[in-house]
């Protein structure tokens, strides 16, 4: 019998994400999936895990989870959040735990996960993974649909995630450099596919108005308040398909943007689209975070993601093991490399 | 017409024949779709037909957007209005008032009896455009002109699966429970997704469906019956649990 994480408590919007399930949206079945892609697969990386594996994603607040097993290595990444050691769940003392790097609980300690600060999502990856089963192809929670993650649905208090490995493996621990995202207000957009349904003074205003995150925020997407955005020719149209990162501008003329829960097809013009380098710093804005757009050709953006990717591999070679006494001497000798990071499997 | 290739940022890109529902644009939608499927484009990662659009994931490490275009200029180039005819399918539907909380109302704006309702929906042979919003959820059209309706002014949070519902043109089946502003006026036993069993949804584009009304006994005979494993969902194997 394999071990487990027992939720002590769940924290706001806690699921089991992966890279989602690209390939089914022909018949309606969102892609879902890690809203901060980089974050996820660094905190895979950190333990030993092959960067894609599922993961937890916490939103807002973060869990607290008993290792209910031998040993349970684990990973932070993402959006600052306050990280506690704790002898047993109810325990009123507790050690800091250091994002970006693993440390290993044993039986009956538990991580808290505190309140997120300035942004709204964090990893927390175990070593070999959650034993869930994947539903076409991917292990990431639709929760709207009710299927893949934890149960199709966000995870409980009381509930029992199932380990893959029931104790950590003797592998040192590992760390990154420093966490690679800086909060930014500036996002950058390829125009249309719909922005001919709004005149040239409301796309002016998209470009130059700053809007406001509103709580009106989900893994579906982002509703922004802000300048109202006219609609040239009405705000209903013929359904069609959502990209990742799409924004509409709803009957309201607040826009909204489409992020990994995003249903396939919807009805409301869609004035720009975030280019995907972009995305994963959208997938971690919270409630007040402030938005300002700026334009793009897709021959740009597709320069910037390659420079953007550049810096992903960068990120991911920089993890190397915690040295000890030892390793110094070795290293010291030339005899180990302390680079550990693997990007074979690097998936965007 | 040429369509207009239109850029959805720079991982998806948008085919775009028309604006409007239409018969012939869904057709030429599903057309381009099969022949770039066919045509295995490397770097093309999915595509979504919509009624009235093509929208074209794809992978910019692997595929520049302007080759994209040109490959997909070259494929509509030569494109015939897809001819195919999908399947034909007989749903049953209970229009009992316990299933369809807004049928009364529905008559009364369409100035029918409830029998007169049931049976100008139920005469209606309706054409898949599209799959989409929620899994295995299909948009048929057309509705009869009486019972073309706006949606419901405040949205209801919970609709139970298999609800029947109609909206402006459009009919649908719900595969799941979900919130919803169309109005419910019965409910279908047949299920339209069931991950795990069915593998894809029951009703794909450009197949069509009648409905056929069932008694409330008859509508649970056949849900259990169908709800068996082992029971292949096909047009034959529901019109024989209806008899």
């Amino acid at each position: 019998m394999s071990g487990v994480l027992r939720v002590v408590e769940s924290g706001w919007a806690t699921t089991l994400q992966d890279l989602g399930r690209p390939g089914y949206q022909r018949q309606g079945v969102p892609v879902s999936g890690a809203l901060d892609i980089v974050s996820l697969q660094l905190a895979n990386s950190l333990v030993g895990n092959p960067p894609s594996m599922v993961a937890i994603e916490a939103a807002y607040t973060g869990p607290t989870l008993v290792a209910e097993t031998y040993s349970v290595r684990m990973a932070v990444v993402g959006t600052p959040a306050k990280l506690e050691r704790l002898p047993y769940a109810a325990a009123v003392i507790s050690k800091p735990v250091a994002p970006n790097e693993s440390f290993t609980l044993a039986r009956g300690e538990a991580l808290k996960v505190g309140t997120l600060q300035g942004g709204s999502v964090v990893y927390i990856a175990v070593e070999g993974g959650f034993d869930v089963p994947t539903v076409l192809g991917s292990a990431a929670t639709d929760v709207r649909g009710g299927f893949g993650g934890w149960n199709g649905r966000a995870l409980e208090p009381r509930d029992l995630l199932p380990l893959r490995l029931d104790s950590a493996s003797a592998s040192r621990e590992r760390r990154m450099g420093d966490w690679p995202h800086k909060t930014r207000e500036t996002f950058r957009v390829v125009l249309g596919p719909q922005a001919d349904y709004f005149d040239t003074a409301s796309i002016k205003t998209f470009l130059t108005e700053r809007f406001t995150v509103s709580s009106q925020a989900s893994r579906m997407g982002l509703r922004l308040n802000g300048a109202p955005i006219n609609h040239a020719r009405g705000y209903n149209i013929t359904s069609d398909g959502i990209a990742l990162g799409s924004i509409q501008i709803m009957g309201n003329g607040q826009p909204m943007i489409m992020l990994a829960d995003r249903p396939t097809t919807g009805g409301y013009p869609k004035i720009a689209t975030i280019i995907s380098a972009d995305m994963p710093d959208i997938g971690r804005l919270a409630a007040g975070n402030p938005v300002k757009f700026e334009a793009v050709s897709v021959a740009e953006a597709k320069y910037i993601r390659e420079k953007w990717l550049d810096t992903v591999r960068r990120d991911m070679a920089s993890i190397t093991f915690l040295n000890t006494l030892d390793d110094v001497n070795l290293l010291d000798h030339n005899l180990i490399s302390g680079v550990v990071g693997n990007n074979n499997w690097l998936e965007f | 017409m040429v369509p207009r290739i239109l850029a959805a940022g720079d991982t998806a890109l948008v085919v775009e024949f028309g604006e409007t529902i239409d018969r012939d644009l869904s057709r030429r939608v599903a057309a381009l779709d099969r022949l770039l499927l066919k045509s295995a484009i490397p770097g093309v990662l999915e595509t979504v037909p919509t009624f009235r659009s093509l929208m074209v994931h794809y992978n910019p490490d692997q595929l520049d957007f302007e080759v994209l275009v040109r490959r997909v200029n070259h494929l509509v180039s030569g494109l015939v209005a897809d001819q195919q005819v999908g399947r034909t399918w007989v749903l049953p539907v209970c229009y009992d008032d316990t299933m369809a909380p807004d049928i009364a109302m529905v008559a009364e704006a369409a100035r029918l009896s409830r029998a007169q309702l049931i049976e100008c929906h139920s005469a209606t042979t309706y054409y898949i455009y599209m799959i989409g919003f929620l899994p295995g959820m299909a948009y048929m059209g057309d509705n009869p002109e009486e019972l073309r309706l706006p949606r419901r002014e405040t949205p209801r949070l919970k609709v139970p699966m298999g609800s029947l519902a109609i909206a402006m043109g459009m009919t649908s089946v719900f595969p799941q429970e979900t919130p919803s502003g169309w109005h419910i006026i019965g409910r279908c036993p047949v299920p339209m997704w069931e991950q795990g069993r069915l593998g894809e949804p029951l009703l794909r584009a450009c197949d069509e469906v009648r409905f056929k009304p069932v008694s409330v006994p008859d509508y649970g005979r056949i849900r259990a019956v169908l709800s068996d494993p082992d029971v292949e969902l096909t047009p034959e194997t529901i019109d024989r649990a209806c008899r």
